[in-house]
């Protein structure tokens, strides 16, 4: 779980800055936040085994450790809200899904807190209360921070700008069709739904919420084809992305959009957080080089790692199925043969890399200029 | 090999060959990184180990298996092996490629006997005391954790002969330098994961 959120805690922290025209609040506070999440979220897995008999000792520490995950995160959410605090809040697609975020994610928080209680967690376990839980987190969290993400890096990586009416559109319907799913699974735990089944006892009174729920999940596939659709009409008559669509903070957004496959021609010299950003108050808003131009060292295109991952995950599935099936060694020798083969490959074939001339690089810079 | 990487080619090799180009700084740096995601690993197969170790089902415990005679045998094969990897490091610095394929050579062989005493010693296991991965949860760990650093050297010495049989013609230079010096420090992990287990499996595992 906190592997998963992690990454998007990052984007969240890019996001509310940008679009509210301040520095992050607290960064330093953030960064420890993000460190001591990572290093807990390594130590509380027995978490989901409350009830299989660890014993109260065990119990006790990891529901302590869970419990605490909940300070720094709650250190990450208060500074996110101080962020926007008296900024120049800017309210489109990517900041939407990450306002969004900030209610779903603490609901999933809330109810972590309640889970990770191992008394009450022999009342919660198994049923659809850790279902509504666990996707507040993972809807709310990460796939609300995916959206942003797209929304927000979209420009930088295709050139293109989403359209915003749309990315509106997908939002609403995602938003409201996921607590619709998710908010009333909450009680259907309690009432005493259990998870892991594909149909359920009708008149229990269960009917009703399940049916809510239904029709939640519905409105979710609605705003998914409609940010399908967006992603087809961005590709043919999207607008251009410049440079620097959303009035950036940081280095990507000094690059043209999409970036050079070289990305800068000169390492740029950063003066601090938020560089171009500094650049825009206190330069000419560009990134100063902060090395000579020379030629770059590039290493060459390569298809092998690829194929090595192919391999493994072939002999992922011999490793998984030997014990039923005698052929599935076929798969696991077959694909670890392979990815070590790869490497053999990999380390015979010689591989110095290319250089690109300075000359070339002078003129792309040349061509930004104008 | 062209024109324009003949930087990574000089005459007279730098102190410190693998350091010199931002590829074997990265590889040294990559390497590392590699290393302690496989501390982890260890450490969980280790935890696992000990977790286990007196879940013997019925069948034979460590105290009646182990024979530290072999043990101190494959130790001191794998130290002494890592002892002549520093020696071959020693000799690419002063640019010897000779002296250095040399004790890489007797590192690969030092390998090669600790790989045979353990195979015999888990055949021995097998076949005599019909102790084997599924016979017992104290096999599954035994095997797991000592089969997958066997496998770790074996596959040391697969990558130590690729390197030696791709390089045995054209000598020492500032591009092969670090593959040299990354293999060297993947051999030291392996001793010193080899020094834990000796202890916790082997020791611990007489005494109690």
């Amino acid at each position: 779980m906190y592997i998963l959120i992690l990454p998007l805690f990052g984007l969240f922290s890019d996001v509310f800055s940008t679009f509210s025209r301040k520095r992050l609040f607290g960064y330093t506070a953030m960064v420890f936040a993000t460190m001591l999440i990572a290093f807990l979220g390594f130590m509380v897995w027995a978490h989901h085994m409350f009830t299989v008999g660890l014993g109260p000792v065990a119990n006790s520490i990891f529901a302590v450790g869970t419990m605490a995950i909940a300070v720094p995160t709650g250190i990450k959410i208060f500074n996110w809200l101080f962020t926007m605090w008296g900024g120049q809040v800017t309210i489109n697609s990517a900041m939407l899904w990450a306002l969004g975020f900030i209610p779903s994610f603490t609901i999933g928080g809330m109810t972590g807190v309640m889970l990770g209680s191992a008394v009450a967690d022999y009342q919660f376990h198994d049923t659809y209360f850790v279902v509504a839980h666990f996707h507040y987190v993972i809807v709310g969290g990460t796939v609300f921070g995916i959206f942003s993400a797209l929304h927000y890096w979209w420009p930088k990586m295709f050139g293109r700008i989403l359209n915003e009416t749309l990315g509106k559109i997908t939002f609403w319907f995602f938003f409201f069709g996921f607590h619709l799913t998710f908010f009333i699974q909450h009680f259907l735990g309690l009432m005493g739904m259990p998870r892991r089944y594909w149909v359920f006892l009708h008149d229990q009174g269960l009917d009703l919420g399940n049916v809510i729920s239904s029709i939640g999940a519905f409105l979710m596939g609605v705003g998914v084809v409609v940010f399908l659709y967006n992603i087809v009409h961005t590709a043919v008559k999207g607008e251009k992305a410049s440079a620097d669509p959303w009035d950036g903070r940081t280095l990507e957004w000094s690059v043209s959009s999409p970036p050079p496959y070289y990305n800068f021609e000169q390492l740029p010299l950063v003066r601090g957080l938020d560089p171009l950003w500094i650049e825009k108050m206190e330069g000419d808003g560009t990134m100063p080089p902060g090395e000579p131009l020379d030629d770059v060292h590039m290493p060459n295109g390569s298809f092998i790692p690829f194929l090595m991952g192919l391999g493994f995950f072939v002999a992922g599935f011999g490793f998984i199925y030997q014990a039923d099936y005698t052929w599935t060694y076929l798969l696991l020798y077959g694909g670890m043969a392979f990815s070590i083969g790869c490497m053999v490959v990999r380390s015979l074939k010689d591989d110095y890399g290319y250089h690109i001339p300075k000359e070339e690089l002078q003129k792309a810079l040349e061509g930004e200029a104008k | 090999m062209s024109q324009e990487h003949s930087e990574l080619f000089p005459d007279v090799l730098p102190a410190e060959p693998e350091k010199v180009t931002l590829e074997g700084q990265n590889k040294f740096f990559g390497l590392w990184f590699f290393l302690g995601g496989e501390t982890v690993l260890f450490a969980s197969l280790f935890g696992t180990y000990l977790a286990l170790k007196n879940s013997t089902a019925g069948g034979p415990s460590s105290d009646e298996l182990f024979g530290l005679g072999l043990v101190f045998l494959m130790t001191m094969l794998l130290l002494v092996s890592s002892l002549t990897s520093v020696y071959a490091m020693y000799h690419m610095r002063n640019g010897d490629y000779k002296k250095m394929v040399l004790w890489l050579a007797i590192t690969g062989l030092l390998g090669i006997g600790f790989l045979g005493a353990e195979i015999y010693e888990f055949a021995h296991y097998i076949i005599e005391y019909d102790f084997n991965f599924r016979s017992s949860a104290f096999g599954s760990g035994f095997f797991a954790l000592v089969g997958f650093h066997g496998g770790h050297v074996l596959f040391g010495i697969c990558w130590l002969t690729t390197l030696l049989i791709r390089n045995a013609k054209r000598g020492l230079n500032l591009y092969n330098a670090p593959k040299f010096n990354t293999f060297s420090l993947y051999w030291h992990f392996i001793d010193v994961v080899w020094v834990f287990i000796f202890t916790v499996v082997y020791l611990m595992g007489k005494v109690g």
